[in-house]
């Protein structure tokens, strides 16, 4: 939560928000506005949101920014309620402002629950329907909470009616097609996504990842490796390389029983993020594999110690001490890892 | 507004959420792509099957009663026994079926279990009532083997609302001693339990078979609930229900069985079991259980040899796959792919799992999956039966699933099919295997609900066939036509004072080469079937066997010297 508030703040300091809509203010709003900025950088929380609550009480239309510095405020004070209402009093002032979607769609990403987030855009999209923001935040909640259902398809395909040629409409149709298994289709319109961003490293990476994983599914190896390739290549021209999106060549690669290729990739993994838990957890793997029971020992508590491994990658790290200490006749730390195991009660 | 991707909040969150939510598909998947034939090895006969069901007689279909409400217990039933009833040294064929829903009636013949005499000319005849052998429970596993020692061998049926024991009468007939027996599957505290699979071993051997049960969910038609997907009502995944302990019955010598499961530590242990495989898998000279349990850490019972079991799947690293998933456990198999002397472990599970295969290194387990080539192979399958058979006599095991889905709204639910074609895996000798599905026959690649398979020589001609059985579809009956000219051997064991069937007894053959090969003879296999007993060897091009030492459960060992091929023998213990 602090990420984001610190990530509001720096965007709302930097003049990242800049005053983009409601037509020019007047002197004495834009003096208010510093004046709360400055608050801000002092991190005078408080004070900034009483400049900015003076203003919001003297203007019929205050600008969109102040709403963005006002949530950004109430975020800092952990008053996360009155922060969303302030974006939602915004975005009803200008029910046009993607920049003030876009950062209360942030909003609700970080600060409730997903169940919560979708009535939130539900009543967002009901009052700008054609909202690209809305409609792209609304169809992913979607995806995860019911890939299945119709509405999921009625966004996606309200999405591609709006914006035929925007990559991010393909993006999400493919995301859409794959979760429902149609992963031919999920790669067409991926292919798209490249054809209309072909210049953003970023997308390519994202997205070749995904074709990659797809085309995997469909049991086309060679198509998948020439995907993650691709996929490595945009990461690595990337100033800080994603090893989310390496590292399923990685797994890719075990799947093939490529062993010693997936080990090359997961070092160049830790070589961009020396912390990466589920690239230490495969290090430790690979370990394991090689009968190098005491080093595998150490990359799996290493592995442990690191905050980004999934439930499941955790429970594969137990699992793996417990083996080995087990194998080691280390019987007490042995137990202790199965303990862990039990205490979580599998059910998957 | 909104025209270029941007590398903000949303993509990540996208990408995040696609790379998330795959990982969490549901219970109930199939593949949607017929999986691409694959291709005989260049450096032998292909192993080929021909489909003889219909002109053999065995006409059975299993039932379940389907319904639109959807009950689980309607997907789950399938099992195959192979067995010799009548001592004709011809394999006979027992199906399980289900029963009518909701009040389990099974006067219908539809629902009949049914039993087909071999007739020794590649035909079979049903015997079903002349046998008494109908049933009354919907059934789900079966586990054949001679628990009083009287040179018959006898059957328990597992299944949802009664288990029964079978008693071969040795006139061609069978007698439901179940009650009198005291081996009725009733818990103590939580009643009937819903048994998928049972199987045979001699878990103290003392020369009397005893019998292991897996037990499921806890289930009945009112705790069912309404499970709907995309709309439509589906069956339930598994998390729905809770799991239900296992059981051991201890076989006491005169007809009746003692509730074990307490004493021994099995039960303590909640699960959601379906296939069981037992074999010595440590050498310590008693019998280890391990239990494939549904998207739960499967269970391995290590026999402490004092009446006591531990479970010790995760030290023994074959409670979860190396990614440290559970996978959705279907039938579980104990054979020696790589004969290196020691069991392995193969499971069948769903999709988006692979199917496990566990190389036993002595005191543990390696996932071996990835390194054998079949994750990759299986990971869009699901399968309910399957095992490890020398189906081409090369002296080593290949693999044979029976695939699939769960779901029978799978298509309009996931765009997954419901029926799929089985799957054939070649062994091919250094650790790995290939899918040689596309060249076992056009019948092989029928896609159907398939459930149960086992394995067996059912015209004793030394190629090991394939029944398997399909939901509300037609049982296949797979004869092995594989042309390839290899040798074998054939062994029925005789036990005395092993327990009859010789269930535990390690053989080790020796080649002239120096080469061996190593069977653990137990008769369950895969999902709640039943494998033919006797013991197979391929042998390649051997013509003769220099040596075949066989460790029989009472400990004494008996070493047979120079032997021919090509021929089925019987080895009384000495």
């Amino acid at each position: 939560m602090l990420i984001l508030a610190a990530f509001l703040l720096g965007a709302s300091l930097v003049g990242e928000i800049g005053h983009q809509a409601g037509g020019a203010p007047s002197a004495e709003v834009e003096n208010q506005i510093d004046s709360a900025q400055k608050l801000m950088q002092a991190r005078e929380f408080g004070k900034a949101l009483e400049v900015l609550t003076a203003l919001m009480q003297r203007q019929q239309a205050p600008p969109p920014d102040a709403f963005i510095l006002m949530a950004t405020c109430q975020l800092n004070l952990d008053q996360t309620a009155k922060a969303i209402e302030a974006f939602e009093r915004g975005m009803s002032l200008y029910p046009k402002e993607q920049v003030l979607e876009e950062f209360y769609v942030t909003l609700l990403t970080n600060y409730i629950p997903i169940e919560q987030m979708k009535q939130k855009l539900e009543a967002a999209l009901a009052a700008s329907p054609r909202s690209l923001v809305l409609l792209r935040a609304a169809a992913f909640v979607q995806l995860r909470l019911d890939s299945r259902s119709e509405q999921a398809r009625r966004l996606v395909d309200a999405l591609l009616e709006i914006a035929p040629d925007n990559p991010n409409s393909h993006y999400i149709f493919g995301q859409w097609a794959v979760l429902n298994h149609q992963e031919e289709l999920a790669i067409r319109e991926w292919e798209k996504t490249l054809t209309l961003a072909s210049a953003d490293a970023r997308m390519q990476m994202d997205v070749y990842t995904l074709i990659g994983d797809a085309e995997n599914r469909l049991n086309r190896a060679e198509r998948a490796e020439t995907a993650f390739k691709k996929a490595l290549q945009a990461n690595a021209s990337l100033e800080k390389p994603n090893p989310a999106s390496a590292f399923f060549y990685a797994e890719f690669l075990v799947r093939q029983s490529r062993f010693e290729e997936s080990q090359t990739v997961v070092e160049q993994i830790l070589g961009w993020a020396p912390r990466y838990g589920p690239a230490l957890l495969q290090r430790a793997l690979h370990l394991a594999r090689t009968n190098k029971p005491e080093e595998a020992i150490v990359a799996a508590e290493n592995a442990l110690s690191a905050s980004d491994l999934n439930p499941e990658q955790i429970r594969a790290a137990h699992v793996l001490l417990a083996k080995t200490y087990f194998l080691l006749k280390r019987t007490a730390d042995a137990e202790r890892h199965q303990q862990w195991l039990k205490s979580q009660g599998v059910n998957d | 507004m909104d025209v270029k991707p941007k590398a903000g909040f949303l993509r990540t969150t996208a990408f995040l959420l696609a790379l998330g939510a795959l990982s969490m598909l549901v219970w109930a998947q199939t593949p949607k792509v017929a999986r691409a034939p694959g291709k005989p090895s260049p450096s032998s006969a292909p192993i080929l099957f021909q489909e003889i069901a219909s002109r053999a007689g065995v006409d059975f279909v299993l039932n379940n009663s389907v319904t639109a409400r959807k009950y689980s217990i309607e997907t789950m039933t399938g099992a195959v026994v192979l067995f010799d009833f009548n001592n004709d040294d011809l394999l006979d064929i027992y199906l399980p079926n289900g029963a009518r829903i909701p009040d389990f009636d099974k006067s219908d013949p539809v629902f009949f279990n049914r039993l087909y005499e071999n007739n020794g000319d590649e035909t079979f005849t049903d015997v079903t009532l002349k046998a008494r052998m109908q049933g009354k429970a919907y059934a789900m596993g079966a586990a054949a083997g001679d628990y009083d020692n009287d040179g018959f061998v006898d059957l328990y049926v597992a299944g949802v609302n009664a288990n029964q024991l079978f008693h071969n009468n040795g006139d061609g007939t069978f007698s439901d001693l179940t009650a009198s027996s005291g081996a009725t599957g009733i818990h103590p505290r939580l009643g009937k339990l819903w048994a998928i699979t049972a199987g045979w071993l001699d878990y103290d051997n003392d020369g009397w078979l005893d019998l292991f049960v897996s037990n499921y969910l806890t289930w009945s038609f009112d705790t069912n609930p309404l499970c709907q997907m995309k709309g439509l009502t589906a069956y339930c995944h598994p998390n729905k229900f809770k799991g239900t302990p296992n059981v051991v019955y201890r076989n006491n010598g005169d007809g009746t069985f003692t509730d074990v499961s307490e004493p021994t530590g099995i039960g303590d242990h909640v699960g959601k079991g379906m296939g069981i495989a037992f074999a010595d898998s440590d050498a310590d000279g008693d019998t280890d259980i391990f239990v494939s349990n549904d998207t739960f850490q499967n269970f391995f019972f290590d026999n402490k040899g004092n009446g006591m079991f531990s479970e010790e799947a995760v030290f023994k690293g074959v409670a979860y796959i190396e990614s440290g998933r559970t996978v959705a456990g279907m039938g579980a198999t104990f054979q020696d792919f790589d004969n290196d002397g020691r069991p392995d472990l193969f499971q069948t599970a769903m999709f988006n799992d692979t199917f496990p295969l566990y190389r036993n290194i002595g005191r543990q387990f390696v996932d071996h999956t990835s390194a054998a080539g079949l994750s990759a192979m299986t990971r869009r399958l699901t399968a309910y039966g399957g095992g490890l058979c020398d189906f081409d006599n090369d002296g080593y095991k290949d693999l044979y699933t029976a695939n699939g889905a769960i779901l029978d709204n799978s298509m309009e639910i996931d765009n997954l099919p419901f029926r799929m074609p089985n799957s054939l895996y070649r062994n091919l000798r250094n650790g790995r295997f290939e899918d040689v599905t596309g060249s076992a026959g056009k019948a092989y690649q029928a896609p159907l609900a398939h459930r149960g398979a086992a394995c067996g020589d059912l015209n004793n001609d030394g190629r090991m066939d394939l029944v398997v059985t399909s939901l509300n579809g037609p049982t296949q009956v797979f004869l092995n036509k594989s042309g390839n000219g290899n040798h074998w051997i054939l062994i029925r064991l005789v036990g005395g004072p092993s327990n009859r069937d010789g269930l535990g007894a390690q053989l080790r053959l020796v080649q002239p080469d120096g080469g061996e090969q190593h069977y653990q003879a137990f008769a369950t296999s895969g999902y709640g079937s039943s494998n033919d007993r006797r013991v197979h060897f391929g042998l390649g091009t051997m013509t003769s066997i220099k040596a075949l030492e066989i460790r029989w459960p009472s400990g004494r060992v008996q070493i047979l010297r120079d032997l021919p091929v090509d021929r089925f023998m019987v080895v009384k213990e000495e």
